[in-house]
């Protein structure tokens, strides 16, 4: 794997298939902090922190940011502008453009396969969060106090009743409403980059900002509650530190996972969102930006909103809930039960539905980068092909919508293993193939900070390794379960078919688009002479 | 709440509106200066 790869060119060639770039420095920020913050942000973190030692869970947290995340990222910024200065957007090319071996762009598959899969059921949740924010305006979910109510709500809504429930007359809702959202994305990302992407983004980002201040002056400002729960209470509950935590493993594993999954490192979508900076764009201080502003949602919104709300008006049951039981479940009965409720409701769920849409439209972005740079397509052949595979694998999500299984063996097998695994090759990709010294000297070209050497070496040494750790520990135990889950379910088997059949389109594209590279001579483009 | 939990949840977001202020500002500053 070691070789070192060419020098820049001194005139790098354009990107194949677009001339789109970052029109602003903040605009490419906007974008990669968009598609960090997510629901995670808002409903995974303040669960985590308050299940792993609450305010003890900050330790490792920020341990493993600095360790593991911003480290990640650099390596992601610094690795997708030298493959964009080389004239690849898409994974496989950037990743062939640091490892000169037949097998590199195979490895840049996952790459494409995750935000493509990840889209295809994010898009539906996407569709959740504005049909309650929809909800809210025309007060269908001002149900009253009981958590059972809005249960039942959300299992009719998301149609987890049965397979094939969204699609029995008189329950489309959800349907029209993913069909709006599908088309509201393809339309942007249809736009380009600049016109697309960065422009949304810089709207969305800071109507987010607002939205969620709003949310969190109300929570902040609330009375007792009659059972005698106080503000102090709630916050205690996510705050109070409980330093025996700090001793169990299973927290250090917690909070590496948290911030792993919320930086949105692994996903494939920095690497290409950085192939459109210019050679001399700074990705030092760019970077680190962007995961600052990730940290703020996450931090500063998310651990004073979501927490300390749901326990102020419905005590420490709240711990127990999951990702979508506090977000679906238990904020609901909080909205029904608070001054102004409606309307705090309204601004919680579109502040979500922003910030899953500028998730999902950076998983579009690298697929379609690769469709057009692999194959000379133009924007809409691409968005037509990257809209006919994403409808198919939203399709069978929105069919098989009983218990939520198709969505939850996608989210297992692509959303949470395979992310491991991208960053693993990554950082193998950075710290063995790149090499840290040239990697440390490709970051730096117009950086505005430098990088310390100490997180060369964790990127060479520590970051793989504690990946592998991240993975054995958090998939070994339960990989044995969910093998015998496919055996046992016929949608587990048609979900891991059809992950494995897009799987093997990919491969066969990224093949057939190697030899159009090879053809034409692309990979020597830029060449110094050194070769490798 | 307790004075350790003020502690934690006073450093934790003080911390992160340290860094994203200073690296907010710096962007924007260069934004400025890189203006023709």
């Amino acid at each position: 794997m070691a070789s070192t790869p060419p020098e820049h060119s001194p005139q790098p060639s354009p990107a194949r298939g677009a001339a789109d770039g970052w029109t602003s420095r903040l605009g490419v920020i906007l974008a990669v902090a968009g598609s960090a913050v997510g629901l995670g942000n808002f409903l995974r973190f303040p669960g985590q922190a308050a299940a792993n030692g609450a305010g003890a869970f900050l330790i490792p947290y920020f341990i493993s940011l600095l360790v593991l995340g911003i480290p990640l990222c650099w390596a992601e910024w610094t690795m997708g502008r030298y493959g964009g200065s080389r004239g690849f957007n898409s994974a496989p090319g950037v990743f062939s453009s640091i490892w000169r071996h037949p097998l590199a762009k195979f490895l840049g598959m996952p790459a494409l396969l995750i935000p493509l899969v990840i889209y295809m059921y994010y898009v539906v949740i996407e569709a959740w969060c504005l049909g309650y924010a929809i909800s809210y305006l025309t007060g269908d979910l001002m149900l009253g106090p009981g958590a059972e109510k809005y249960s039942e709500f959300f299992d009719g809504f998301v149609g987890a009743e049965a397979d094939g429930a969204l699609f029995a007359a008189g329950n489309r809702s959800l349907l029209w409403i993913v069909i709006g959202v599908f088309a509201l994305n393809f339309v942007l990302i249809y736009r380009g980059v600049a016109n697309g992407i960065e422009s949304f983004c810089k709207i969305a980002i800071p109507a987010m900002v607002i939205c969620a201040l709003c949310v969190l002056v109300r929570v902040l400002t609330l009375p007792d509650h009659a059972s005698g729960r106080t503000l102090d209470d709630a916050l205690g509950f996510m705050w109070n530190p409980d330093f025996s935590k700090l001793a169990e493993p299973s927290t250090w594993l917690a909070a590496s996972g948290q911030v792993f999954f919320s930086l949105s490192v692994g996903f494939g979508i920095i690497v290409n969102y950085a192939s459109y900076l210019k050679r001399k764009d700074d990705v030092v201080l760019s970077g680190l930006t962007a995961a600052s502003m990730n940290e703020f949602f996450e931090v500063c919104l998310g651990g004073l909103i979501t927490i300390p709300a749901a326990f102020l008006f419905m005590g420490a049951m709240v711990g127990d809930q999951g990702t979508f039981g506090l977000g679906f479940n238990a904020l609901p009965n909080v909205f029904a039960e608070m001054p102004g409720g409606r309307f705090f409701g309204f601004l919680w769920f579109f502040m979500l539905f922003l910030a899953a849409i500028t998730s999902s439209l950076s998983m579009l972005q690298p697929v379609i980068a690769f469709f057009e740079e692999g194959f000379g397509l133009k924007r809409p052949a691409s968005a037509a092909l990257l809209g006919l595979v994403s409808a198919m694998g939203s399709g069978f999500i929105l069919f098989f919508s009983g218990g939520m299984v198709a969505l939850d063996t996608f989210d297992f097998w692509v959303g949470t293993a395979l992310i491991v695994v991208l960053a693993f090759i990554q950082s193998l990709l950075y710290g063995w193939a790149l090499g840290i010294d040239r990697g440390a000297e490709i970051a730096h070209e117009g950086a505005k900070l430098r990088i310390p050497h100490v997180v060369q070496l964790m990127l060479k040494y520590v970051v793989p390794v504690y990946l592998l750790v991240i993975f054995v520990a958090s998939f070994w135990q339960s990989l044995g379960e969910k093998i015998g889950q496919i055996r046992e379910s016929t949608v587990v088997f048609g979900s891991v078919l059809f992950i494995g059949v897009v799987a093997t389109f990919l491969l066969v594209l990224i093949g057939l688009a190697g030899r159009r590279w090879e053809a034409e001579g692309l990979y020597d483009e830029g060449e110094s002479g050194e070769g490798i | 709440m307790t004075t350790a939990g003020w502690l934690m949840m006073t450093v934790s977001i003080g911390l992160v509106l340290s860094l994203v202020s200073y690296c907010l500002f710096s962007v924007l500053m260069g934004e400025e200066n890189e203006q023709p």
